[in-house]
């Protein structure tokens, strides 16, 4: 409670202090910016097979507060924190330090986003269209997942082609799970444990035609020194694409996650660890007000997703997978923004696991940002 | 007053950040007019989309620096600009194509505005055209009645929206204010 007083006098300080100096004669001119954002949801849960304790439920999911100090015109701090859940849950999302060593190359430091996957960095609500993420990238792909390290950002080609890679605290294979996989396992920056160490990279690559590609790869110790563990290393692959223009927004997603030691993890812990899971996604989205045809801003997108994940692909020797880590979702609903700092979304999801256990939920969402 | 006695240590730290983000924020933007005051040239590029966290802002920071040869890029609110300190040939074209192309998210160019010191001369075909200075490199630029003028090679320093970058063609520049340097 106390660290939440002073991050909330801070920000508010902040937010207060700013306009006090007319925020210069140029927008450019201040040293200090801030941004944010937010979702609402509501979730309503049709009784199924899947989840007999679902109910409906309405949440302030996540508001974001973050800012950005230029030091110099090369050297600048970068933080936002993530009250979720109403502020039941406070987590520094990222806090870094930017060093431009050249115009194209910055050295980053301190709590990072993991540049792994299209959404991890680029996570704000109004860039997705559903109400919830895509579940792929919140159990095979631990979104949003921070850890303290050191790297290089940079960018070639007249842009086009964008590169990240970084030196970062490892995994916690601890805290693995038969069902939710990678979700709680990463440190979140906070005391974590650096016994192991990763790597983590991305590239990606731009062409002015719309179309984009993008692979990432992490790989690294998790048994974190811990003795009952032996050696655990953790790798993930992943490789995605997306096409957006003429009004398309066209998206393919794809991660698949090594577990090299799942069997003593299983063992410690007492549910079977996946040495395999798997998750992708397809999505097509289509901008039914044609914002890119007619040059406004207000856009009325109907989408529609299928994603696959599995926790347990494969398991280790000896172990049983685990009944419903295999599961597929199918979404479909429409994402209005009258501006595209704002989105107002609804959405109906259709679960289903390899117990052939369904579900069926219906969202409302309103997400933001600035 | 036992509430009061528990918000002062708040109200104090609050008073306090307030007054300390005040005074860093005028210092630095007080210090920036004066080291940035009257660049050569500059480029406003006016955004729309996600440009306000961490990695959007790297991400345009760096598309931008990648073509700008030099300028120096600043990230405002839906807008960025870049400097140019001393007279050199201005990659226009390239600084403007390296966000109208659309490569991070929903990031959409919406409009360009182009200032620089030079002076306006009319080409041998009749028409006026902004030389900037000591480059020769030039613009051809359309001067609307409620703009005044001055003679042709008078030192100025233009302000003007830039046209012509969502084609192939040349860019153009159309004159919004003419300040004299004399």
């Amino acid at each position: 409670m106390p660290r939440f007083r002073v991050w909330v006098v801070l920000f508010i300080a902040a937010l207060l202090g700013a306009p006090l100096t007319g925020m210069a004669e140029e927008s450019t001119d201040t040293p200090l910016h801030f941004h944010g954002y937010g979702d609402i949801h509501y979730n309503n849960p049709q009784l199924s097979t899947m989840n007999q304790a679902a109910i409906s439920e309405a949440d302030a999911h996540r508001f974001a507060l973050g800012l950005s100090y230029e030091l110099t015109p090369e050297m600048r701090i970068d933080a936002e924190i993530d009250f979720e859940h109403a502020a039941e849950e406070i987590e520094l999302e990222y806090a870094h330090l930017d060093y431009d060593l050249a115009p194209t190359l910055t050295l980053r430091a301190g709590s990072v986003l993991l540049p792994i996957g299209p959404l991890n960095e680029f996570h704000e609500p109004t860039l997705y269209r559903s109400v919830e993420r895509p579940y792929v990238e919140t159990t095979v792909m631990p979104t949003t997942w921070q850890e303290i390290g050191v790297g290089l950002v940079g960018r070639t080609g007249n842009g086009a082609f964008a590169y990240r890679g970084y030196l970062v605290t490892g995994l916690d294979a601890v805290q693995l799970s038969a069902i939710k996989g990678l979700e709680d396992s990463q440190s979140h920056g906070s005391e974590a444990a650096a016994e192991d160490l990763a790597g983590v990279a991305r590239v990606e690559y731009a062409a002015a035609s719309g179309l984009s590609f993008g692979a990432s790869g992490y790989y690294g110790g998790a048994d974190q020194g811990n003795p009952a563990l032996h050696d655990v290393f953790i790798g993930i692959a992943n490789a995605d694409a997306r096409y957006r223009k003429h009004d398309w927004d066209l998206r393919g997603v794809f991660y698949r996650v090594f577990v090299d030691g799942a069997e003593s993890v299983s063992a410690f812990t007492g549910e079977t660890i996946g040495k395999a899971m798997m998750g992708w996604y397809a999505e097509a989205a289509y901008d039914l007000l044609r914002r890119d045809a007619t040059g406004g801003r207000r856009s009325l997108f109907a989408f529609g997703r299928y994603e696959a994940f599995d926790t347990n692909l494969e398991v280790p020797e000896g172990f049983e997978a685990e009944e419903g880590a295999g599961r597929s979702v199918i979404t479909g609903g429409i994402s209005y923004l009258p501006i595209e700092k704002v989105a107002f979304k609804a959405d109906f999801e259709h679960w289903k696991d390899d117990t052939d256990a369904e579900l069926n939920r219906f969202n409302l969402g309103v997400a933001f940002q600035f | 007053m036992r509430l009061m006695s528990g918000l002062r240590k708040p109200l104090i730290a609050l008073g306090a950040a307030v007054s300390l983000t005040a005074f860093a924020t005028a210092s630095w933007a007080e210090t920036a007019r004066s080291v940035s005051a009257e660049p050569f040239a500059r480029v406003y590029l006016a955004i729309r989309g996600c440009s306000s966290c961490a990695h959007c802002r790297t991400t345009i920071r760096q598309m931008v620096r990648a073509n700008a040869k030099g300028g120096e890029a600043r990230i405002g609110v839906d807008q960025v600009e870049v400097r140019y300190a001393t007279p050199r040939s201005i990659p226009l074209r390239e600084v403007i194509h390296s966000l109208a192309e659309n490569r991070l998210h929903d990031l959409s160019l919406v409009d360009v505005l182009f200032t620089a010191r030079g002076a306006i001369r009319t080409a041998r075909d009749g028409s006026p055209r902004f030389f900037l200075e000591e480059t020769g490199q030039a613009f051809p630029i359309s001067i609307d009645r409620a703009v005044r003028r001055p003679a042709d090679g008078t030192p100025l320093r233009l302000t003007a929206l830039v046209e012509g970058w969502r084609g192939k063609g040349d860019l153009t520049l159309t004159a919004r204010t003419i300040d004299s340097q004399d």
